[in-house]
Formats: C-alpha cells, structure tokens, sequence
C-alpha cells in the first residue's frame, strides 16, 4: 500500500454550530475534507455519500461494538443490538422481526395506528388553530403507537416521551453528570416494571408484539430489556420528528405541498424527501478494526467515525439542489435509515405511521394546514435533528 | 392450473408484496402462498406455474429466507424439465448490483431444466412506482400470456 495521508484535522468545526445547524458545517467539510478529524470531539467525520454508503456496508472494518467503558449508550440502556455487529446483531435483530415486518404492519398494526391518529388529530383540533403540532399531535402519536409495537399497556404518551428523552439525554451524557445517571437509573427500573407486566401477559397470550416476538424467539432476558429501552429511545424521537419536519416543509416549500394536494406526488415521496432533506438521526457511531483508507486519506484503527447521514444526505455527488425540498426527485433512495446489516429495523414501521397514515390524516383533517411563521421554527441538533415546538394553523 | 407463489425475503417486504400478489389472484385462481425457507425443491411439479418473488440482500446475495431453499437446491440438483416459472426481482439501484439477488434464483432453476416464462419483472425501492401494484400488474401479465384461464 502507498504512503497513506493523515487525516485533516477540522478544528474549526464548533459544537454550537453543529447543534443549532449544522449543514453549512457539512457542506464546507464535503468540500474541503470530507474525510476529517474533529479534535474536541475526537472523532473522524467521514460525510461524503459515496463514503458513508461504503463504510455502512463494510461492518467488518466500520463496527459497532462500542468499548463498554467508553459507551454512554451502554451505561444508560445496556447493550442493544445497534451496538453488536453480526452474528449476534442478525440473531437479535431477526427475534423482533415479526413485530416490524411490512405484513405485520399491514394486517395489525395500520388499524391501531389509524386509530391513533384519529384521537391525536381531534386533541389538535380542539386546542384550536394556532396550536403545537409537535406536542399535541406529532409527540403522543409516535408514544401510543410504539407502546402497542412493544407490547406495552397503560403507559401514558407523557411517560413514554420522559422514558425516550431521559435514555437520550444519558446517551449524550459525555460529562458522566450522575444526576443523568441517576434519572436513567430510574427510567430504566420504571421501563422494566412494564417489561414485567408484558412478560406476564404474553406469557399465556402471545401476540404481535415485539416484546412476545422476542421471548417467543427465546432471546436472552438482558438483550432484550436493553432493545426495548433501545426501541424506546428511538422510537419516539424520529417519528415525531419526522413529522412536524414533513409538515414544516410543506409549509417553507409550498409549491410542493400543491403538488401532493393536487395528487401529482404522493405522501411516500413526502416522507422520503423529509427523511433526506432533515434526518433525524444525523449521525452513526462506528469504530474502525484497521487502518483504513476513506477518500484518500488513513483513518487509524480502533478510531471512533462518525457516519454522517445527514450530510451524505445533502452531498451534491448524489443529489441535485440538494438544500432544496423537492418531491420530483428521480431516486427516492437515501441514507436516512442507514444501510447494511444496521439498517433502522424500525423504518417500515415509520414509513407507515408517518408516510401513510399521518401525514395523510393531518391534511385531510385541516385543510390549508400551515405552519406559523416556518422560517421562524427552530430546529436543534446535529445527532438527532428536528423541531421542539411547531405551531400551526388551518382553514 | 395451480399457482404458487413463493418469495425470498430480508426484511419482510418480498414476503408482502408476495402476499398482495396472491390476494389480488385469489378471487379467481387457486393460489398457493410460501416463504422459499418453507419450500423444498423436490416438491416443484410441472402442473403448476410458479411465481417468485424475491428480493436482494446486501449487493447482489440472497435475502436470508431464500438461502436454504438455496442450499437445498444445490444439494438436492433436482430435475426441472417441464417446469415453468416467472420472477419478480425486488432491489434498490443505488446498490451494487442491483435485483441480482432474484437473478440467482433464477440461474438455479433455468440450470436444471425450468422454463423462465413471461416479462421478468422488477421494482426499484429508489423509484416512484409501489412495488406490490407493479408485482400484480406483472403477474396479470404473466397468466395472460401463459393464457391461464381465470
């Protein structure tokens, strides 16, 4: 092998930046080094599509199984599935199957979600235009449809949303603060009660739920309380992201929701364009078992990489104008969901919740629904990215 | 004539397009429905015409479910003279490769004497089209021009 570079080092890349936006940050990176090492953040940044395609393709070299020592994950939820590479990963991952699949989502859960929505929607309705979308509809919506996923009863869509943010609040908990740790703590022993309730009814009625797919696949009781709390996590942040994101930007982009009202593009092409354009998951973990050549230039094994999604997302190399929200575009594929062995187990669930059963919903119940002021809107985060807040009003 | 359908799956949506191909059939046709993993190659018989659906893992390898009907295959080498197929590759054209992983599928059947019959039928998961309209309208077309009677 020739000579191999060093990687540039991007110290001029600010936190600040990337959490209140971070695409001019990836923008000047895919241009200037989209192979990097952010010192303060000792991680390499590796955001060039074609890159973070390849790198998610090769869990051989780019794994997932994160040092538990240096794992705030791990300490805040134990060892889920996305922090496990094959064999192990594929054994965990087929066990929760049969609650995710598309057939299940199909001839089970569509009905459920359905009737979520209706609830949500009327909620929404009755606080009045001019009302939070992200709160009263987007937040507990993704709750009560990921408590049926699971297979939980009785947890209110505000504990659902603690349990998540707490679990991600410890996953970012790089300052080892105890007081997060002890909240998780507490979290994860509540979350565990409800484990226990579901265990004791799936144990004589077996259903479709994730939490009966896995004891009926007999997976170990530990791997399975960390993929619930895992599920949790995920589960309700980047559905309800996803969708006041959908319906900001067929609000900053009117033209394009004319288009979808007109019929001319459908919800589909709205929850994959959404996905691309502000992807709520922005980044994934990856730790490098050799030295490895990305773009030119050595990533040095056991480095921590930070797969880019979300800039791969707006790589130009894969996606024309691609700052710009727009439903035509020929392919509809991108990096949202990851790719590979570690592709989101949860995006037919999503696709569905979201694509095919909200986001229709919410339009055809408010008719001229728009949000307040869209350019105001404030998006946070770089990891996860979506709004906290976003006020709308219809006919 | 019966049908059967039999599909290869990773994540499940080889086996729902396979599913809403059969209930579009199954008002006017005997329809049988299996995972390829279900499904042993000595059973294959030259009554019934069989449509596959299956996708592709990975670039260009078999979805896991159709790997051990493909280890069965290739242990069992049965004889397929008089057998008649279709096939419907599911695949995503950013990949490597793309719906290579129906094609495999395909090569083991043609290899031991199957007929491949009517339009090889393919959807893109980066394209506009959903894949299980365009899975039946495939296999509309297959039964028209196999002239299977409804």
């Amino acid at each position: 092998m020739p000579t191999q570079t060093t990687a540039p080092t991007a110290d001029w890349v600010d936190t600040q930046q990337l959490l209140a936006d971070p695409y001019p940050t990836y923008a000047r990176l895919r241009a200037e080094a989209p192979v990097a090492h952010v010192p303060h953040l000792n991680r390499y940044f590796i955001t060039s599509f074609r890159s973070c395609f390849d790198a998610e393709m090769d869990q051989e070299t780019f794994s997932s199984h994160e040092r538990e020592e240096r794992s705030t994950m791990i300490r805040s939820m134990g060892r889920p599935l996305i922090r496990k590479d094959d064999p192990q990963h594929k054994v965990e991952r087929n066990a929760m199957a049969p609650a995710l699949k598309p057939i299940s989502i199909k001839k089970h859960w569509n009905d459920i979600f359905r009737q979520n929505a209706t609830t949500h929607i009327e909620r929404l309705r009755d606080a009045g235009s001019g009302a939070d979308l992200f709160h009263l509809f987007a937040v507990p919506y993704a709750a009560d449809n990921l408590s049926a996923v699971i297979g939980f009863t009785g947890v209110a869509p505000e504990q659902m949303m603690n349990w998540s943010h707490t679990l991600i609040r410890g996953t970012g908990n790089v300052l080892d603060d105890p007081q997060v740790w002890a909240e998780t703590d507490e979290v994860c022993a509540e979350i565990d009660d409800a484990i226990d309730r579901a265990f004791a009814r799936v144990k004589n009625t077996p259903d479709v739920s994730m939490i009966s797919a896995m004891v009926a696949a007999g997976l170990d009781e530990d791997d399975l309380r960390a993929n619930v709390r895992l599920t949790i996590a995920g589960g309700m942040n980047e559905p309800s992201h996803v969708i006041s994101s959908a319906v900001w930007s067929l609000s900053a982009f009117p033209e394009q929701r004319e288009l979808v009202l007109r019929g001319e593009r459908g919800w589909r092409e709205v929850f994959e364009e959404t996905a691309r354009f502000q992807s709520p998951v922005g980044m994934y973990p990856r730790r490098t078992t050799r030295n490895v050549e990305v773009d030119g230039v050595l990533i040095p094994e056991n480095s921590t990489v930070a797969i880019i999604v979300a800039s791969a997302n707006r790589d130009a190399a894969q996606f024309s104008n691609p700052d710009v929200f727009d439903l035509s575009r020929e392919s509809l594929s991108h990096l949202a969901f990851g790719n590979g062995t570690h592709i989101c187990a949860g995006n037919w669930v999503a696709r569905s919740m979201v694509g095919e059963i909200a986001l229709p919903a919410l339009y055809d119940a408010f008719p001229g629904l728009n949000v307040v002021a869209p350019h105001d809107v404030d998006f946070h985060g770089w990891v996860f990215r979506g709004t906290t807040s976003l006020n709308v009003e219809w006919a | 004539m019966n049908i059967h359908i039999l599909y290869g799956t990773e994540s499940g949506n080889a086996e729902l397009v396979a599913s809403d191909v059969s209930d579009e059939l199954e008002g006017s046709h005997a329809v049988d429905l299996d995972d390829l993993g279900d499904f042993d190659p000595s059973d294959f018989d030259d009554s019934t015409l069989y449509l596959i659906v299956c996708s592709t893992h990975g670039e260009g390898e078999l979805p896991q479910s159709a790997r051990p009907f493909a280890d069965a295959f290739a242990d069992l080498q049965p004889d397929l003279a008089g057998v008649r197929y279709a096939i419907f590759g599911l695949g995503d054209s950013t990949y490597a490769n793309y719906s290579r992983g129906s094609e495999h599928i395909d090569e083991m059947l043609t290899s031991r004497g199957a007929t491949r019959v009517g339009d090889y039928g393919r959807h893109d998961a980066a394209g506009h089209r959903d894949a299980s309209q365009l899975a039946s309208e495939w296999a509309a077309g297959v039964l028209t021009a196999e002239a299977v009677p409804a």
